[in-house]
């Protein structure tokens, strides 16, 4: 990057960190500019990468004309604006929800039953013991048309509570661990790019 | 009644298809779906300036009443459709517009998740209490996967990253297990329910 | 107890940005469950494999998985690995090429011959599904720059993102879409290994796909990468930033610790 875009860049991140002191017009208008700025570019992303090379190598150059059907039903999600013909802007929005729904009922089974089948291990080892309880009453801990009121449903929930307190320190471990390096990620930036204190491999 | 019912056919029909092309062997061979990925890309790209004619209506609105931070709407509405409008003549692999994403855009997104760091701390501080056993535990486990998962932990004892790797790998997965397969029979029962029309949601409707 | 949130925004700052002038030096190991099996599986591919590299994640993620792919991208290039990367999101295109044009650069190393960016393509896992089918039909057939592949000697020896064709496929995830898609429509079906490299966050959720071999290696954020450039002996950005990471999560162990003593002695008045 050239000295002009480091010190936009910087002054632009600053802005951001503003809001840490507190709510302030510079954090407002800085936040403005990147909400504006990441729509352009998607819709630019996916003006230059697909759509003009679907108009002018599919369809000019190989002739599919075929893809003016799915062309007219992307085009149709528009409607939505225009009173009269909004019930059209269903259609495009119902035939990917229909595909994805396909594709899920047709290729999610296998992700879920391969989990299932790797479920049943030997328990051959303390190992293997534990991970199937801490499976079996977090399972259990989420059935809710078997009554608390038996005691194997009430010691399986509550050491399945457990189990899921486990896994959500877990995750809060690494989401620290996670923030923490985006934060250095701006510092190698800042002290790094911008006012060349540190030098960074 | 088309109005009503067409949609759900459609979303009936493009799911049948795509199974039909998947679970049975004429499907297979018919290979539909080679087709219909490719369509689908198509329409999904058309619709990309839905989000833009939004952002356009919602800030114009705030502009035309002049409510409060009004200035901040016509900020935005000049970057998005300058920047849009440059990228459509000069393309997103021109230098001038390399220039301006490079030094803008990379680093506002970069520095928004950043700023969750200091929440993180505060809330550290502040809000993570060990009120009840199960608290404890979060904070416990919490602490030894923070602390195995640097170097610190290494240095203070071999016993922090073993315990880290050890929850990671046996009770964590155990119960992220359990609760993968509950939100996949609960994806498949959505699924279904939209296939049979009884799920509207994604129509502006209700179930 | 009642401490101003911004006295510990400026300690956190404090604390982190110390080490980055005074570094000191603590060793990273290796995580044999994670980031060892990951280094394995592309260290065992012979040269010449192509190895197919999804770069599914916003610039809000590249502190962690930046370090992770130039470390990785790096890996390949020294082994002869080819490359051919893709993204489903919008801003990873741009982000990971800017990051393998500079290991490359260094390397020596040619675009169009040791490795491809085919860029954004819109519809995420539908992308994915018909990269499978075709991927030249699946690009437009352009690459990131809009260059026709036809032009770029790799692509003459990737037409579909198939076992036959694909070594391995690596995909550096922040969220959806990501190695979800992968796992669905490409790894699972046609069994080709799946490595990740994640962002933190997200590694709790992904431990199960490791114990069932559905993914085969893993590299938990900016950790992860130290781990892997001390495995391809190229300590780099990530090992420099550890000592920071240590002491922000020591800060945040202490102030846990300090604000239930503060919860404790409050309770007992």
């Amino acid at each position: 990057m050239s000295a002009t875009q480091t010190w936009i860049a910087a002054i632009l991140t600053l802005a951001l960190f503003t809001y840490l002191y507190k709510e302030n017009s510079v954090y407002r208008v800085a936040e403005h500019i990147m909400v504006g700025l990441a729509a352009a570019h998607g819709m630019v992303m996916t003006w230059d990468n697909y759509i003009k090379s679907t108009i002018t190598t599919s369809l000019l150059k190989d002739g599919e004309w075929s893809f003016l059907i799915p062309i007219a039903i992307g085009l149709l999600i528009y409607t939505r604006y225009m009173p009269k013909w909004q019930w059209l802007s269903r259609i495009p929005m119902s035939y990917w929800v229909g595909y994805g729904i396909g594709y899920t009922l047709a290729f999610t089974p296998r992700q879920f039953l391969m989990q299932v089948i790797d479920s049943f291990i030997a328990m051959d080892s303390l190992e293997n013991v534990v991970f199937f309880i801490c499976l079996a009453t977090s399972l259990m801990y989420f059935f809710f048309t078997v009554s608390r009121e038996y005691p194997g449903m009430n010691v399986g929930a509550t050491i399945g509570r457990y189990a899921i307190m486990v896994s959500l320190g877990a995750s809060f471990g690494n989401t620290v661990q996670g923030r923490i390096s985006l934060f250095l990620g701006r510092l190698q930036f800042l002290l790094g790019d911008w006012l060349h204190l540190i030098t960074f491999k | 009644m088309v109005r009503k019912d067409l949609p759900k056919i459609i979303t009936a029909l493009s799911a049948i298809v795509v199974m039909f092309s998947n679970f049975t062997f004429v499907g297979r061979q018919l290979n539909l779906t080679a087709t219909g990925d490719r369509w689908l890309q198509v329409s999904t790209a058309f619709a990309f300036l839905i989000g833009a004619i939004n952002l356009t209506r919602i800030h114009g609105q705030n502009i035309q009443r002049r409510r409060s931070g009004y200035y901040n709407s016509i900020v935005l509405l000049i970057c998005l459709w300058g920047f849009f409008a440059l990228g459509l003549a000069v393309g997103n692999r021109d230098k001038i517009y390399r220039w301006i994403y490079d030094s803008t855009l990379v680093h506002m997104e970069a520095t928004m998740f950043s700023v969750i760091c200091f929440y993180i701390a505060s809330s550290a501080y502040r809000a993570f209490r060990i009120r009840t056993r199960e608290a404890t535990v979060l904070l416990v486990v919490a602490t030894i996967v923070m602390l195995g998962n640097v170097p610190l932990g290494d240095m203070i004892s071999e016993m922090i990253p073993a315990a880290k790797d050890y929850i990671l790998r046996v009770l964590n997965s155990g119960a992220m297990r359990a609760i993968n397969l509950g939100i996949y029979i609960g994806g498949f029962a959505t699924c279904i329910r939209i296939l049979l029309g009884l799920e509207r949601a994604h129509l502006g409707g209700s179930s | 107890m009642n401490v101003d949130q911004r006295v510990i925004y400026v300690f956190l700052a404090i604390v982190i940005i110390i080490p980055l002038f005074a570094p000191i030096g603590m060793p990273v190991s290796v995580n044999q469950d994670l980031t060892q099996k990951f280094f394995d599986v592309l260290e065992k591919l012979p040269g010449g494999s192509i190895v197919w590299m999804g770069t599914d994640y916003s610039p809000g993620s590249s502190a962690e998985l930046n370090p992770q792919l130039a470390a990785v991208f790096r890996h390949c290039m020294m082994k002869g690995i080819k490359v051919v990367l893709f993204s489903q999101w919008q801003e990873g295109a741009a982000i990971s090429r800017n990051v393998c044009v500079d290991v490359s650069k260094q390397m020596g190393k040619k675009y169009g011959e040791d490795w491809v960016h085919l860029g954004y393509k819109p519809g995420s896992g539908v992308a994915v599904r018909a990269m499978v089918q075709d991927v030249w039909k699946a690009s437009a057939n352009v690459d990131i720059d809009g260059t026709d592949l036809s032009k770029l000697p790799l692509m003459a020896k990737v037409k579909a993102l198939d076992k036959a064709t694909i070594a391995c496929v690596i995909d550096y995830c922040s969220g959806s879409p990501g190695d979800a898609e992968y796992r669905t429509y490409v790894t699972d079906p046609l069994g080709i290994p799946l490595v990740s490299g994640q962002v933190a966050v997200n590694v709790p959720g992904r431990m199960p796909y490791l114990r069932s071999g559905q993914q085969k290696g893993m590299i938990s954020g900016l950790r992860g990468a130290a781990e892997y450039e001390k495995l391809i002996k190229n300590p780099s950005t990530a090992t420099q930033l550890m000592d920071a990471q240590s002491l922000g999560h020591l800060l945040i162990i202490v102030f846990i610790v300090l604000g239930n003593i503060g919860y404790v002695a409050t309770r007992k008045k």
